[in-house]
Parts: structure tokens; sequence; C-alpha cells
């Protein structure tokens, strides 16, 4: 159409990722019961954690600093954010590498990596566009929920949360490498979700554990999925903290997609000696 | 009847060891198997842990031990199913869409009884060392007393709930001979297994009754572990225990069948 310019080449570059993204966006679109049955099954989850944390709260009015109240908001909205930094890109590597796709993959001028963040970013906006709107509506009406603190904190809640997408993304790549390592990882795909839950402070505030473990949580990057854009939602981080959170997570989106690409390279070696 | 039967115990014998066979060329995925099955176990365990923040907290009245026990002993029907039913989950795709059934239908066997031996997870039973230790510790912290017969009643009762979870997905996996594109409902009742691992005592009525009557989860670990816990009030739901384990597994095995009646090949 128009004369090819070295600016269109990059925005061609680009726009490979973007058409990834659009295809695994389209691919949920397909799937219109399970939609339906997910938004019911986020729903089972928070009722599970809202029914235990009522209980618990029979006598107490706060628990090591929460009021009931804060803990029904945090894990409703804990759920809510997994409702979209949620992925299956693990999954998709690891049926990838089962079937052969792969080295389809391999032979095409993308980058692996940037290839699959494309494809989870496809699945995350799918989700913050159809399938979280309609779980915060449920979540609200069925259990209490407080708004939050300020507009300000409700901004960063949203920046923060954006961020626990690239920090889920990137770990969710590296499980779904070890495939190439491994002949079946479908316990580990099961067992690591649940794994995540815990340690990233979904099920359980990272303030209620020992002080052994908050400090070992702290050197980890689970607690940047869930405990800190959930605490900022909450208002219990505030000032220079805040912002001290907000650069862990960035650092820590660094340092994943660092390790992806390494562990990448470890792979493509094992990819080769395997031949064929 | 009675040579049939013996003939599937013994093929069953034979598929578990043609599984542990394999399983063992691979041992590095063996050993990475059984430690995420621990992990696995773990994490609800820390859950509770430090769920009680306080050691006066109850959650509806059940201490923390209470729990620890309910939970420990959950993880013994839980994990026999995720042992002997795994591949419930792919009669959708596997068998009917990629038409994997008739290759079972051919053989004079019974067809559920293949697709559930085709894949068995040994892994799975590794959990059961992790509940074992569980409902010890919590024994022992509530000075329960165990006799030969209570190991028995506990191992019968872990084997209904078995059944009780087995019946529950046979039943929804049956639903692909109509819509074989569909596992849909099999996540979210899986998800409500979670209700299961708690005192049922803390839900509204409403979800009450759907784990009593409807998706009888509450007879799977609660009101087993009741009887050990000692809390006679329950009595009569315990005594309910096997009953509806058969029911259930009944349901489970007759849409099974009706499916398979309603069976056509994709074949051309």
């Amino acid at each position: 159409m128009s004369t090819y310019t070295i600016t269109d080449d990059y925005i061609a570059n680009l726009s490979k990722y973007a058409e990834y993204m659009r295809i695994s966006f389209q691919k949920m679109l397909a799937y219109r019961v399970s939609y339906l049955i997910g938004v019911f099954t986020y729903v089972i989850h928070v009722a599970v954690y809202y029914f235990l944390y009522k209980a618990l709260y029979m006598e107490d009015v706060t628990i090591k600093g929460y009021t009931l109240q804060e803990m029904l908001t945090y894990v409703s909205l804990g759920w809510i954010c997994k409702s979209f930094y949620l992925n299956y890109i693990d999954r998709e590597i690891t049926d990838d590498v089962q079937s052969g796709q792969v080295a389809m993959d391999l032979i095409k001028p993308v980058d692996f990596q940037l290839m699959y963040v494309a494809r989870g970013l496809g699945h995350s906006l799918f989700r913050i566009v159809l399938f979280t709107p309609p779980i915060i509506v449920v979540t609200f009406l069925l259990f209490s929920v407080s708004p939050p603190v300020s507009l300000g904190h409700m901004m960063l809640f949203i920046l923060s949360s954006s961020f626990s997408v690239l920090i889920y993304l990137g770990i969710n790549y590296i499980i779904g490498l070890l495939s190439i390592f491994f002949l079946s990882i479908r316990g580990v795909l099961y067992s690591k979700n649940l794994i995540i839950e815990l340690l990233s402070g979904l099920l359980i505030p990272i303030d209620w554990f020992p002080p052994w473990f908050q400090s070992m949580s702290f050197l980890l990057p689970f607690q940047s999925i869930a405990y800190c854009p959930l605490q900022i939602y909450l208002g219990r981080i505030q000032g220079l903290s805040l912002f001290f959170s907000l650069g862990l997570q960035l650092l820590w989106i660094v340092i994943i997609f660092g390790i992806g690409r390494i562990v990448w390279r470890l792979c493509q070696r094992r990819i080769l000696i395997q031949g064929g | 009847m009675i040579k049939r039967v013996i003939l599937h115990i013994d093929l069953a014998f034979a598929y578990l060891s043609k599984f542990i066979k394999t399983r063992l060329e691979y041992k590095a995925d063996l050993l990475l198997g059984l430690f995420t099955g621990v992990l696995f176990q773990l994490v609800t365990l820390i859950f509770i842990d430090v769920l009680f923040a306080k050691q006066a907290l109850t959650i509806g009245g059940w201490t923390k031990w209470h729990v620890l026990f309910i939970y420990g002993f959950s993880i013994f029907p839980l994990n026999l199913f995720f042992a002997f039913f795994p591949n419930l989950y792919n009669v959708g795709s596997k068998y009917i869409i990629e038409g994997n059934l008739d290759r079972i239908l051919l053989r004079p066997l019974n067809s559920l009884f293949q697709v559930l031996m085709e894949e068995v997870d040994i892994e799975s039973l590794i959990g059961l060392i992790v509940g074992a230790g569980i409902v010890f510790y919590a024994s022992a912290q509530l000075s329960l007393e165990w006799t030969l017969g209570r190991v028995l009643i506990f191992a019968i009762m872990a084997f209904c709930g078995m059944l009780i979870y087995g019946g529950v997905f046979t039943t929804v996996a049956s639903f692909s001979f109509w819509w074989p594109d569909r596992i849909g409902l099999m996540a979210p009742l899986f998800n409500m297994i979670a209700f299961g691992k708690y005192p049922v005592t803390i839900y509204n009525r409403l979800l009450q009754c759907i784990l009593m009557w409807v998706i009888p989860f509450a007879f799977v670990a609660f009101f087993p572990a009741t009887y050990f816990l000692g809390f006679d009030e329950f009595r009569p739901f315990v005594l309910l225990i096997p009953v509806i384990a058969a029911v259930t597994m009944a349901v489970g095995i007759s849409m099974w069948n009706l499916g398979i009646r309603h069976y056509e090949s994709t074949g051309s």
C-alpha cells in the first residue's frame, strides 16, 4: 500500500505480537458456556472464604489488625483480581511442547517469550473486558465488599494489579517451560495454582503469617501478585511505603522476565539435543 | 457373573502394575509428582494453621484441632478419588470426540471400568501419608483413642467418600455423551470440593442443604470426622454415609449406561 520504511517495519514487528493477542482473545470468546460457568466458579471460591472468615470473627472485632469487613473485602477483591491476572499459558506451552507445535514456533521470526506474553495479555484483556465485570457485580451483591478508601488508592490499585498481570505472566511462562524438561507436569500445574494462592496472600494476608515467613515472602515475587494491590485497595499502606511496594513490583517484573529468557536459552539447548 | 467380577479384579491389578512400571521408568517425573503432591496438601495445612491466629479462636465453635482433623480426613477420600478417577476429565475430549470409546466398546469388559483404569494417578496416593500425619497429630492434641475397629471404620468411610466423589463426577462426565464439547460443569464442581474440607455448619442454610442432598460433599469428610471427634448429634448422618455413597455411585453408573446407549460414534 504505502512505501515501506523502517518505522513500518517496526510497527509490523509490534503488530505481529498484537495479532497473537487478538487470536488469544478470540479463542476465549468461542467458549461461551465455559465463560458463564467460570463466573459461577469465582462465586464458589469467594463463598468458601467468606463463610470461613465470618465464622472466625464470631467473637472478635479485629484479628491481626483486620476487621471482619476488611477481611471480607480483602478476600473478595483478591479473587476479583485473580479473575483477570490468571492465564493458562503454562498449559499452552505444555500442550505445544507435547504436540510438537513448539517446533513450528521455533522457525518463526518471533521472540518465543514475547509471543507467549502477547497470548497471555490476550487472555487477560478478554478477562478484564468480559469476565471480571460480572464477577465484580455478583461479588459486590452477594458478599459485603467495601469501596476503596479513596479515588487515589483506586487508581494505584489498578496500576498495581496490572503489574500483577505481568508478574503472574512471567512466572507462568517459566513454569510452562518446565514441560521441556519433564514428561508430564500436570500435577505441577495444578499444585502451582494452590501454592501461589497461599504465597501471594490471596487466601490469607501475608501479615497473618509468622515473622520468619513474612521475611521469606518479602524475598519472593508472589506477594507482589495479590497482597500488594490488596493492601493498597484497603489503604493499609500509605505514603513512601506505597511507592516502595510499587517499585518492588516493577523490580520483580524485570527479574522474572530476565529469568524467563535465561530458562528459555537453556531449553533451546535441550530441544536441540532431543533433535529430530 | 462372579467370574466376570473376578476377571475385572484381575485386570485391575494388571493395569495397576502396568502403571507402576511405567511411572518408575520416568524417575524425575515421579519425584516431581510426589513432591508437588506433598506440597499440595501442605498449602491447606499452613492456611489452617495461620488462620487460627490466636489459640482461643474457633470457626463457629470448631477449634483448630477439630478443623485440622476434618481436613486430614478429607485428604483420604479426595486423593483416592484423584488416584483412581482422573480419566473422567477426559471422557468428552479423548473418548467421545476423538473416538477412543469405540475401542473400549469393542472389548467384552465394562466400559466405565476400562475408562477408569486407562489412567491411574498413583502419585496422588502420597497425599495419604500426609493425611495420616495430620490426622495422627490432631488426634494426639485432642487425645482421641484409636482402636483397630476405628481404623477399619476410618478406612470404610474414606472409601465411601471416594465413591461419593466418583459418583458425582461420573454423573457429570456422562453429560459428555449428550454435549461432548462441554466439560464446563466439572470445574465449578471441582471447586465445590473445597466446601467439604471445613465444618459444614459454618455455611448458610441453602449451601448446607446443597452440600447434603444435592451434591453430597458433606458426607465425604465432615460427617465421617464428627464420628471420630465424638460429636454424637451428627450420628444419624454418619449412619447415612454408606447409603449416600451407594446412591451417588448408582446414579453415576446409571447415567453412564444411559449415555453409552445414547452414544453414536463420531466415525464415518
